[in-house]
């Protein structure tokens, strides 16, 4: 019985498929278009709520505290009946290029969905214009991202359509529901980032502390006052990634964006606070920054010597990138430092993982992931550098990673990894 | 249209009818269910999980029916959302995991079966994506470049995931027989 058929088809004896099975998904159908409607319904209720009390308050306001005012009108504000906001974000990547059916969703606990309907016949990857990107294989694909409120371009795109950043289709997202804590600072005359705290493993894997997001700021930040309020922000059920405010007499003064380690902790990535908080990272040299590198970077590319990045040279850099992921995976040393910037140490970039042929680029551009780039190396080197993103081959997101290059008189060159 | 195999024959409701452009989902759905249903319990080793990801899939497709019937692979296009779908529920299910009890191993029905069950320990011996290979493969009757389509990867690692697979199995089984 050593042959694999055999193996298969006896294990899968083990289910049988219910005679039902078609009535099943009917019933299932029907519940899924009644929970729409119910969400629909109670979202346009608080809309409706929302705007007459709104025009209320505006007329009464402007009318000495009746509405009509002097020799009432007759007038009487009329509950909106509001367009209901779906909860996911319909697109559809095809030959004729990105179609978005929903140009106005609104978000769920965990981040806004986007159900990507690819029938192109090739893997994608659908590009958020200043956000990021993911996987769009072919196939329909659920997409959660933290995206917070606000207008994006949304691009369905190969390697080799990544330049085409004119392409980009508008969608909106709003919060009727008030989901999104805002992670803007909201008080600051100035404000300034803070470097983050992290240790690292002898597996190279970055150490963070035990606990809740909250917890794990509270432990590692100094300055905090007994009156400030250490709370969640961004969205409550995001579980790769958390964002965590400091607020102070009512204002936002310091905001934190963390990451999951490998073991069940968290780890601050980035944070900016207002000056004169004094609020700092256990660890850092000491308040706000502006010394790089700092976060997640080592080590920042003189940027003396590069060149501008142009339109259309991008797919060069992409491949490049290839080349130098794949030699790096394949242990090729004199290829690797043929690509690799000269400004930097040769140990600066390691976060590389898949296998040679495992691992594709389906993103690259100008855009900087997370703003990562600006934090860690400054605005002249964010100007100068593009960002390649690659699929490493798994079924894990957290294990794809970026690359970054910039260009010299010699071609490109990769500075960073993350 | 997916090519089939000779010997898919022997497999359990082969599918052999062509999709029209005429069919209705119900007819679409009828031919396709329990193949569907076998190879997602194959892949993920949980009956419950291989219904929902068979529902989620098939709801997908109907919403989307007028479009997707006029495609040349209705079939294909049906497996490849089913398997997007169980990717994003391991991936969900693992920073789940990770956030609320720390690092947690993804155990998987085949994992916990009983020693004198060879069957299962057979499978229990190939990880998640070689099993999805060899799935795809072996008992579906897939191409490896279709296969590789469907599980967003080349085929020709497809073959070498597959090749792993049967050789874990036959180790396994080895083992057993001594």
């Amino acid at each position: 019985m050593s042959d694999p058929r055999t193996i298969l088809e006896r294990a899968a004896r083990r289910i049988d498929p219910r005679t039902d099975a078609f009535e099943r998904l009917e019933r299932r159908r029907e519940r899924k278009a009644r929970n729409r409607r119910i969400t629909a319904g109670v979202v346009a209720l608080f809309v409706a709520i929302g705007g007459s009390y709104a025009a209320f308050s505006v007329f009464r306001d402007s009318n000495g505290g009746t509405i009509g005012g002097q020799g009432d009108t007759g007038f009487r504000p009329s509950p909106t009946v509001a367009e209901p906001l779906p909860s996911v974000a319909d697109v559809s990547c095809t030959d004729a290029g990105t179609q978005i059916s929903t140009p106005i969703v609104q978000p769920q606990p965990d981040g806004v969905h986007i159900m990507v309907e690819n029938t192109t016949g090739a893997d994608l990857g659908l590009q958020i214009q200043d956000f990021g990107g993911d996987n769009a294989p072919m196939g329909t694909t659920e997409i959660v991202r933290p995206i917070p409120p606000g207008v994006y371009g949304l691009n369905c795109t190969t390697s080799s359509k990544a330049a085409e950043w004119s392409t980009y289709e508008t969608f909106e997202v709003q919060d009727p529901r008030g989901i999104w804590v805002s992670t803007d600072l909201t008080s600051c005359m100035s404000a300034s980032g803070i470097a983050a705290a992290s240790s690292t493993s002898s597996t190279g894997g970055i150490v963070g502390v035990q606990g809740t997001p909250v917890e794990v700021v509270t432990s590692t930040i100094s300055g905090l006052l007994p009156t400030d309020l250490v709370e969640p922000a961004g969205y409550p059920s995001t579980t790769d990634e958390a964002n965590v405010r400091v607020v102070r007499d009512g204002k936002v003064v310091a905001t934190y964006h963390l990451f999951p380690d490998d073991h069940g902790g968290w780890y601050i990535d980035s944070a900016s606070a207002c000056d004169g908080t004094n609020l700092t990272s256990l660890g850092s040299s000491g308040g706000p920054s502006a010394t790089y590198p700092r976060g997640w970077f080592e080590s920042c590319p003189d940027v003396a010597g590069t060149l501008p990045l142009e339109q259309g040279s991008e797919q060069d850099g992409a491949d490049v990138a290839l080349r130098f992921a794949r030699a790096y995976l394949a242990g090729d040393a004199a290829m690797v430092a043929d690509l690799a910037d000269p400004s930097i140490p040769k140990e600066a970039i390691r976060t590389i993982t898949g296998t040679p042929d495992g691992i594709s680029v389906f993103a690259s551009g100008p855009e900087d992931p997370g703003g990562m780039v600006e934090f860690g190396c400054g605005p002249e080197v964010k100007a100068r550098t593009l960002a390649v993103v690659f699929d490493d081959g798994t079924n894990s997101a957290s294990m794809d990673f970026t690359l970054f290059l910039v260009l010299r008189s010699d071609g490109w060159k990769v500075w960073g990894a993350h | 249209m997916v090519r089939m195999n000779e010997s898919q024959s022997a497999v359990t409701e082969p599918f052999t009818t062509p999709e029209r452009a005429e069919d209705t989902f119900e007819g679409f759905f009828g031919r396709n269910h329990a193949r569907l249903l076998r190879g997602l319990y194959l892949v993920t080793g949980n009956a419950q999980e291989a219904e929902e990801i068979m529902q989620d899939a098939f709801l997908a497709v109907w919403e989307r029916w007028d479009r997707i019937r006029e495609m040349d692979d209705p079939t294909g296009y049906l497996f490849r959302t089913a398997m997007n779908r169980s990717r994003s529920r391991v991936r969900r299910a693992s920073r789940a995991a990770r956030r609320t009890v720390g690092r947690v191993e993804r155990r998987d029905a085949f994992a916990d079966v009983e020693d004198r069950d060879t069957v299962g320990r057979a499978l229990a011996a190939v990880s998640p994506r070689q099993r999805a290979a060899l799935v795809l493969t072996e008992y579906l009757g897939y191409p490896s470049e279709e296969a590789g389509k469907i599980l967003g990867i080349k085929a020709v690692t497809v073959r070498a995931l597959a090749s792993q697979g049967r050789a874990a199995m036959k180790t396994e089984l080895e083992s057993d027989d001594e």
